[in-house]
Formats: structure tokens, sequence, C-alpha cells
């Protein structure tokens, strides 16, 4: 389970989040959705411990990121797929992961599998890569260690149909096995095709969260009509406020 | 099984270490940079058998000699160690899969001295053969010369220039700065002093270490004798080094304890 509890990051006088708050159950499938620039990855690097918080907490299964031991057994991150050494092959880098968290090397065969991944491409640098394969491979890498809980950044980016489906697929797998997601994008349809709750962030605070029932009204309305309405709103206060101020 | 079991159970900070060793050889720059230095060692080896001074062609001497472009790419590879996760982007990945950073640091700085021993030992390994071939091939070598003060000299210089790349990658965390910074600062130095000779007299010895490294390894046949090394030589080095090593080793580690991944 991930607990997010009225999080707050300030870059010098600019706030990131305000006070945000939510949670992620296991067995769920949560769609994080925002504006580029709303504070949705810097509260993923908060979660992960690679950026610290201001004020509030964010735990997960009840604990800070930085006490799990060997994280990468319980938690499956992919925060950006082009963040890889370009001279590496696709396979060397989840090797060294696999050793990192000591795990067997028939594990990334496995991984590779599961992502669609072939032997021979694999076996390639990733600077050939297209952005499918890095995700694919992000993917394959946030997977290794078998994880309970994933966090995902933007995982459909680059993906083609094929591709997205077959995502699609294996979250909804892994959730329907008591395994937690947490996935941002920009991808409304898509989200809304996978996820059972939805959080949605404008200027670093919390604008609508519940479960697609609640919010969706049992689809009287549509995600991305969800996510206009409110963004636009957030937008509208902010300039109200601007102006008074 | 039995492997992959001992494999598991193995402590976080030696499984780290194993992957930071790794990191040194497995992208196509690392293994070609492995390779042309095992290259040009030996080809440096077979130079000096077949064209140096007899006289010079003692064990020591072609240790040291083969130590020289060494200590030029050392530090390199460990300012590159460290500013390759920020330049590739990779810190990401490793401060997510090992969020004490503390241990990262202490795995990559294990890595540096590792490496610093792994090309003593290759490069003593190569003056060994050298030697041989020497006292074999030509008349009038010295032969198997090692005093305790030239080999003092060599490893000690070796692992303070690794230290003071790292030092200067964990500070700047960026592969150019950080690489031409290291190369132009002795040269900074040396302009310095021609400009304000006190400075170049009375300053210059206690902050330029390629300075104050210089009695370490005595001019001319650098690895014949150690020299005598007087009290002013060792303050100097002492201070040069806790300037440049232990001053930015500290900052840069604090600021790493505390800088946001992206």
């Amino acid at each position: 389970m991930i607990e997010i509890h009225e999080l707050t990051k300030r870059y010098g006088g600019r706030v990131a989040l305000d006070r945000a708050s939510f949670r992620c159950e296991p067995g769920t499938v949560t769609g994080f959705l925002g504006p580029n620039g709303a504070g949705k990855s810097t509260l993923m690097r908060i979660l992960v411990g690679l950026a610290t918080a201001t004020s509030g907490s964010a735990t997960i299964g009840g604990r800070p990121y930085q006490d799990i031991a060997n994280p990468g057994t319980r938690v499956g991150l992919l925060l950006d797929a082009s963040a890889q050494h370009a001279g590496r092959t696709g396979r060397e880098v989840l090797a060294m992961s696999a050793l990192q968290l000591g795990l067997p090397r028939a594990r990334v065969d496995e991984v590779l599998a599961t992502v669609g991944l072939t032997a021979v491409e694999s076996r390639q640098r990733i600077r050939g890569y297209s952005l499918g394969m890095r995700q694919r491979l992000g993917l394959a890498h946030a997977l290794l260690g078998s994880p309970s809980v994933l966090i995902l950044d933007e995982p459909a980016n680059g993906l083609d149909p094929a591709g997205i489906r077959w995502m699609r697929d294996l979250l909804r797998r892994y959730a329907a096995e008591g395994g937690t997601v947490l996935i941002s994008s920009h991808l409304l349809t898509e989200v809304e095709a996978v996820a059972d709750c939805f959080v949605l962030i404008g200027d670093g605070r919390i604008l609508a969260q519940g479960t697609k029932m609640d919010l969706l009204g049992n689809g009287r309305i549509g995600l991305e009509e969800l996510y206009m309405r409110v963004t636009a709103e957030s937008q509208r206060d902010h300039h109200q406020i601007g102006s008074v101020a | 099984m039995s492997t992959i079991d001992t494999f598991i159970s193995t402590s976080p900070s030696r499984r780290l270490f194993a992957v930071e060793l790794r990191k040194l050889v497995n992208t196509r720059v690392g293994t070609w940079l492995v390779a042309g230095m095992v290259l040009v060692l030996c080809l440096m080896t077979v130079a000096m058998v077949t064209t140096g001074g007899a006289e010079h062609l003692s064990f020591q001497n072609m240790w040291g000699m083969l130590n020289l472009p060494m200590s030029f790419l050392l530090p390199i590879l460990a300012i590159l160690l460290i500013t390759s996760e920020w330049s590739q982007r990779t810190a990401l990945v490793t401060f997510a899969l090992e969020p004490r950073r503390k241990r990262v640091l202490a795995a990559k700085m294990a890595t540096s001295l590792a490496l610093t021993l792994a090309v003593l030992l290759v490069t003593a390994a190569l003056a060994a053969a050298g030697t041989l071939l020497a006292l074999t091939l030509r008349t009038g070598t010295p032969g198997w010369r090692l005093d305790g003060a030239v080999a003092r000299n060599l490893l000690m210089l070796q692992f303070a220039r690794i230290l003071e790349g790292f030092a200067f990658g964990l500070l700047i965390r960026n592969s150019a700065v950080a690489i031409v910074s290291f190369l132009a600062l002795p040269t900074a130095w040396t302009l310095l002093g021609s400009l304000i000779p006190w400075a170049g007299d009375h300053l210059r010895p206690w902050i330029d270490f390629a300075h104050a490294e210089n009695p370490f390894q005595n001019g001319e046949a650098p690895f014949e004798s150690a020299g005598a090394l007087t009290a002013a030589d060792w303050a100097h080095l002492a201070v040069s080094l806790t300037i440049w090593v232990g001053v930015p080793l500290l900052i840069g580690a604090r600021r790493l304890m505390r800088v946001e991944v992206k």
C-alpha cells in the first residue's frame, strides 16, 4: 500500500506540492493524472527517496522507502525509460540490477520474456533502442525483483497499440494478483481502461480523487471530460487568487 | 544452485561493490579503455626492454614508468565512475535500488581503490616480465632492484591521484568540467606563479598537488632512487591533499546525501 500524507515540497519560494494526500490500495491500479509540471514526477521521486519532502510523509507498506531493505524486491520503479546508459546492452542493465538485488541470473531471461524483448534485442546497446523498446526494458527492470508495488511514470509513452494493449493486460493481471500499481500518464483513454482509482493533481494540489465509479458516475462522464473540468477549475481558482493578490 | 544461494546470501554492500566494478567495463568505452590500457602497457614494456638504456632497466624503474600514464588515466576513470551516473542519468536507478546513498558512495570509493590496486599489480607483473626479458636479452641491467622508499612513493602517489579524481568528480558531478578542471588546475597554478612570483614561491607548494607530488617521483630518472625527502615535502603533500581531496570529498559527499536525483 502506498500512503501519501500532507506531502509538501517547496523549491525556494515555488510550491511544487501542496499538502497532497492520497493512498493506493493493494489489488488496484491508481491512475495519477495532471498537466505537465503539476507535481506528478516530484511526488514520485519523493515517494522513492530520490528527493526529500519539505514536510509530510510518503510511505510504502507503512515505511519510508529509505527504510525498506533491498527495496528493489518490494517496489518496482520505472521513472524515466531514457535514463539508462546508452552504451550498455539491455541485458547487461538487467543483469547488473539482478546482481545488486541478489537474484539468480535466470530472472533476467524471465523478465525479458515477460516484456517481449527478444534475445537478439537484449544484446543490442540501448543507444539503438526505440522509445517503445526502452519502455519495455524499463518495465522489465521494474518487474525484476518480483515487487508487490509498481510505480510507473508515463510507461505507455512510445508504445505501439499492441504494446499498450499488452501493458494494460499486464497491469490488470498484476493488480488482480494483489499488487499495488501507481501509474502516471497523459494517455487518458488508456488510463481510463486500466485504472480502478484516479488521483488528479494540478499546481501541486490534489484536485480530485476516488474510485472510477465515484468520479465518473458509473460512466456518465468520461475521464477526459472530468480531467478538463477539474484542471480548468483549478486554473480559474488560481487566476482569481492571483488577481486578488 | 549453490552458487546462486551464495550469491543471494552475500551482503548488500559486497553486491553493490561487484556492480560498481562491473560498471567500469560493461560499456563500449569501458571495454576499449581497459583493453587499450593493457595494450599500451605491454607496448611500453617491450619498448623499454628493447630500446631503453640498459642501466635504467631495473624492476623499480620499469614499474614506475609503467605507472606514469596510469597516474593520468586513473583519476579520470574515478571521475567518470561518479559523473557518468549524472551524464547518463543512471543515478536514477542506482539511488533507487540503494537509497542509502552512503553505501553507494562507499562502493564507488572501494571500486576506485580496487582499480588502483589492480593497476599496480598489472604494472608490477609487466615490470617483472620486463626485468626478466632485460636480464636475458641485455647486458649490464640492474635487474631486480626495488627500494622500499620508491615502492612506498609509488603506491602513495597512485592512491592519492585516484582520490584526487574521485573528489573532483564528487564535487563537480559533470564529466567534462571535472576532467578539464582536474587537468587544467596544475597549469593554472604555474600561471599564477609566473604572474605573481610571491604566490608561486610561497603559496603554490601548499596548494598545487601536482607540484607537491614532484619530490616523490624525483626528476630525470624518476624511479632510480627515492631521493631525500624533507619535512617540508611531506607537509606540502599533506596540505595540498587536504585541500584537494579532503575538503572536496567532504563537501561533495554531504551534497550527494541531499541532492535531488532527476
